[in-house]
């Protein structure tokens, strides 16, 4: 078999150590790996990393998660629908570039009124770029996860 | 492979259900990736109490996006995405300054678990503690997105195909976020040999 350092196929050595490969192509490996040196000694010290990330085990999660959960899905199913769908962010889509309108246009207001001299307002005009970034990527990620299939994204 | 496929519908089938209003069928899914969600949080962000908040978020998210559910991706790789995109979102915000858990506390870590079940010497329970320490540290010190694909590979033992997918990214690019998270947790533990 041909070296997998050598040609840029480490993955097959990842998956090695993670044991996912098949019988076949394992022993084909293991193989290899007998006659070099370089691919033993990173299947060494790959393995030494797999087998250390077992060391850190799964935690008991908190007996009240559930409760917790519940209570806030009664919460969310109380709140007025409109609330529900300000909350799920939907309400926001249509108004985007209405409210990027408003920002602009009050961004340039400000500048207009301000004399030259005065020092501008950074950290007010900061924080908003920051929230309209956010809710801009949670609006991405509800497209992507609710409306667009798998197959047209990759 | 098909008890993993079957083990799909059944999620699928699941929220299905929750989108006709069952909720009996959201709390079977519930109790199925609890779990996974929680642990993969936990080793995200390195704090119990924000990866459970956290995790609450998820399915709260989960619960309120029932209605436009649509079967398109794997239940799991849906899930995840959030998990990850909460995850992803709380370290960019640099909310875990001053929130990380001590490496020395192991209370979440099953390592008491561990004691009362196997009952190691005081010696072989220090060595683990050290040993957990520096692997945490380890995961800690990667570039998020690395943090991400590694915790998926090693604990969900998710495929790259579906890392690919919950990271919106393409094949090799999971690939070389492996092979370089990979590369940077062997130089870091080598010395655990
Ligand atoms: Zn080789």
């Amino acid at each position: 078999m041909r070296c997998p350092v050598q040609t840029d196929n480490a993955e097959v050595l990842l998956d090695y150590c993670a044991r996912k490969l098949s019988a076949d192509a394992a022993t084909a490996l293991d193989r290899h790996i007998q006659s070099c040196g370089e691919c033993r000694s990173f299947a060494a010290a790959q393995r030494l990393v797999w087998d250390a990330l077992d060391a850190w085990e799964e935690a008991p999660v908190s007996s009240s998660f559930d409760t917790r959960l519940y209570a806030r899905i009664r919460e969310y199913e109380n709140t007025p629908w409109w609330r529900q769908l300000a909350l799920r962010r939907l309400f926001w889509k249509p108004l985007m570039p209405l409210a990027a309108a408003c920002v602009a246009g009050l961004v340039l207001l400000v500048n207009i009124d301000s004399p030259r001299d005065q020092a501008p307002l950074p950290a007010v005009e900061a924080v908003d770029l920051d929230q309209v970034e956010r809710t801009m990527d949670d609006l991405e990620m509800l497209r992507q996860l609710s409306v667009v299939p798998d197959t047209q994204r990759l | 492979m098909g008890a993993i496929a079957g083990a799909l519908e059944r999620d699928a089938e699941l929220m299905l259900r929750v989108r006709e209003g069952d909720a009996a069928s959201f709390t079977l899914l519930l109790e199925r990736h609890r779990g996974p969600v929680i642990h993969f949080i936990f080793r995200m962000v390195q704090n119990h109490d924000i990866a459970e908040e956290l995790a609450q978020e998820v399915f709260l998210r989960v619960y309120r996006s029932r209605a436009s559910y649509e079967v398109t991706a794997k239940f799991t790789t849906w899930l995840f995405r959030i998990a990850t995109h909460l995850a992803l979102n709380w370290i960019r915000d640099g909310r875990n300054e001053k929130t990380q858990e001590s490496l020395d506390g192991a209370q979440h870590d099953g390592v008491g678990r561990q004691v009362a079940d196997t009952a190691p010497t005081v010696e072989q329970h220090l060595l683990r503690e050290v040993r957990l320490r520096e692997v945490r540290a380890a995961i800690d010190l990667l570039p998020a997105k690395q943090r991400a694909a590694v915790l998926m590979h090693k604990y969900q033992e998710m495929e790259y195909s579906q890392i690919a997918k919950v990271l919106s990214c393409s094949e090799s690019a999971v690939k070389s976020l492996l092979f370089r998270a990979y590369e940077t947790l062997r130089s870091r533990l080598a010395h655990m040999a």
